[in-house]
């Protein structure tokens, strides 16, 4: 089975294999909040909208008596793979808008491997990888492989 | 922004825009809507290409070392001598360097560095004036809605009495605490100080502070108003009281005289609630219509909201003959923006010439 065209060495949608899609991002997209963000990648669309911080109603959730609480609501508007790196950079957007002091700012992107061929922004039926990374300071927070489908994979393969 | 109707019974605005309550910027250059902040428009081709030409002048007149100063999180902030910084708020030490956690532009004073917030939350401070709306009424006191993250409340023993005698707060006052304020009123107050959680104590014991009545409440972004000596602004020839609140609550309504004695005061009250309602004239709501008209358009535009840009605005809408309702509208919109440029360029070549 071939996801890369040998001839053009082009996906199915046109990209190379070690091409992103369409990254669009834009803040204050939810007036009331006091953060948000509108995060797309390629056809996948999340909004995130933070409100806080604020105080905190259970008394019995806090462990210090400083603590304050930071809601973080995220909605996918539409969903074309990907979700997970699009939820994560626009929460992140929507946090730096809401003015919350942060170490660094978190960004996501997710991957693909098939016929011994990384796959950029691509599950293709296959496993995949999502990786969430500290920019500036250059660490990761996020590395989660999912292998949902590749048993079915190779049932097919026979 | 939203507005209230509780409060203003007698009072009837001739224009109502809905705002919807949640909604996507979705800036389409083709189509030419603009939505900023709870204002829609659909503006025309020329609309548009004026509107970018006066944003894009504001943007050049505004100073350059702001937008060199510019930061994102995790920003390295370039610092002369790296010993005897104080590292103030939105900063961090990391590895011996100054490191920024907000996104924002850059300020220091002395030897204090910290990063400002463009879009900054209200920050309390003792002795602000703000306006609230009272949503709750508790043991001995009222909270207060005050467009913050908590409520403030302000104490029974804050308040002055109906009878203006200073004692001790009883049972029965207690009870009789619905007479003052109720759940929806609308009330002007000072911050007293911080509770131990951050939330704030008001008082309201002077004869200006109190429940407001037969005006409009507005809500704006609170980084628009600015804090200076005076927040209580009595416009003479609209007749109307205008308060800007510290925290973005704005009131504009009838002229209220403040009696310095308090007795005379109390009889005055009881008498024209009992015997007749006297209404708001027609001239005066206009007014307030207007200048709450042009705060909406200024606080879209994002202008910092001085008593002399509001008024300058109104007048400025009046003289054009534009109806009130049509301050909303596009038009205006961009003759606001179009004016505000203007102006900061007047004042720039003024400053220069000198």
């Amino acid at each position: 089975m071939e996801y890369v065209n040998p001839l053009t060495g082009f996906r199915v949608d046109g990209r190379r294999p070690n091409e992103m899609r369409q990254l669009k991002g834009e803040i204050g997209v939810v007036a009331r909040a006091d953060g948000s963000a509108l995060f797309e990648m390629g056809n996948t669309r999340v909004i995130a909208a933070v409100y806080g911080p604020r105080e905190v109603q259970n008394k019995g959730q806090l462990v210090n008596s400083k603590e304050a609480l930071i809601d973080i609501f995220v909605q996918v508007l539409q969903a074309d793979g990907g979700t997970r790196s699009a939820c994560i950079n626009a929460a992140t957007l929507a946090l730096a808008d809401a003015g919350i002091p942060m170490r660094d700012i978190v960004t996501s992107c997710s991957a693909g491997y098939l016929c011994s061929t990384p796959l950029l922004e691509d599950s293709a039926g296959g496993a995949d990888v999502t990786v969430g990374i500290l920019a500036k300071t250059d660490k990761v927070t996020l590395l989660q492989v999912l292998l949902e489908n590749t048993k079915r994979l190779e049932c097919q393969r026979g | 922004m939203s507005d209230q109707q509780g409060e203003d019974q007698t009072l009837e605005r001739p224009n109502r825009l809905r705002y919807g309550r949640f909604f996507l910027l979705l800036r389409c250059p083709r189509d030419g809507v603009v939505a900023m902040r709870d204002l829609q428009l659909s503006l025309n081709q020329t609309q548009r290409v004026r509107l970018e030409a006066a944003l894009h002048e504001l943007q050049a007149l505004a100073p350059a070392a702001a937008s060199a100063a510019a930061v994102t999180v995790a920003d390295t902030i370039p610092v002369n001598q790296e010993d005897n910084i104080l590292k103030g708020h939105g900063t961090l030490d990391r590895d011996g360097e100054v490191v920024a956690t907000l996104c924002g532009v850059v300020e220091r004073v002395n030897k204090l560095v910290y990063v400002r917030t463009l879009r900054a939350r209200y920050k309390p401070e003792v002795g602000d004036i703000i306006v609230g709306r009272v949503i709750e009424i508790a043991p001995k006191r009222w909270r207060l809605e005050i467009n913050f993250g908590q409520d403030a409340v302000l104490m029974l023993s804050s308040m002055n009495l109906p009878d203006g005698i200073q004692r001790r707060r009883t049972a029965v006052d207690e009870l009789n605490m619905r007479t003052i304020f109720e759940e929806n009123d609308v009330v002007c107050a000072e911050v007293r100080g911080f509770q131990h959680d951050g939330s704030l104590h008001l008082q309201a014991r002077s004869q200006k502070y109190g429940k407001l009545e037969r005006g409009q409440l507005l809500t704006v972004p609170p980084y628009l108003v600015k804090r200076r000596k005076q927040h209580f602004h009595h416009l003479e020839q609209y007749d109307v009281d205008l308060i800007l609140g510290c925290n973005g609550f704005i009131w504009v309504g009838e002229h209220v005289v403040v009696s310095d004695s308090e007795k005379t005061s109390k009889m005055e009250d009881q008498k024209p609630r009992i015997e007749l309602e006297t209404f708001t004239p027609l001239e005066t709501r206009k007014h307030i219509c207007r200048l709450a008209n042009a705060i909406r358009v200024l606080s879209a535009l994002g202008f910092t909201l001085t008593v002399e840009l509001i008024i300058e605005t109104a007048e400025a809408s009046a003289s054009s003959n534009i109806e009130i309702n049509d301050m909303l509208g596009a038009e205006f919109y961009v003759q606001t923006a179009e004016r505000e440029a203007k102006r900061r360029a007047d004042l720039l070549k003024k400053g220069g010439a000198r």
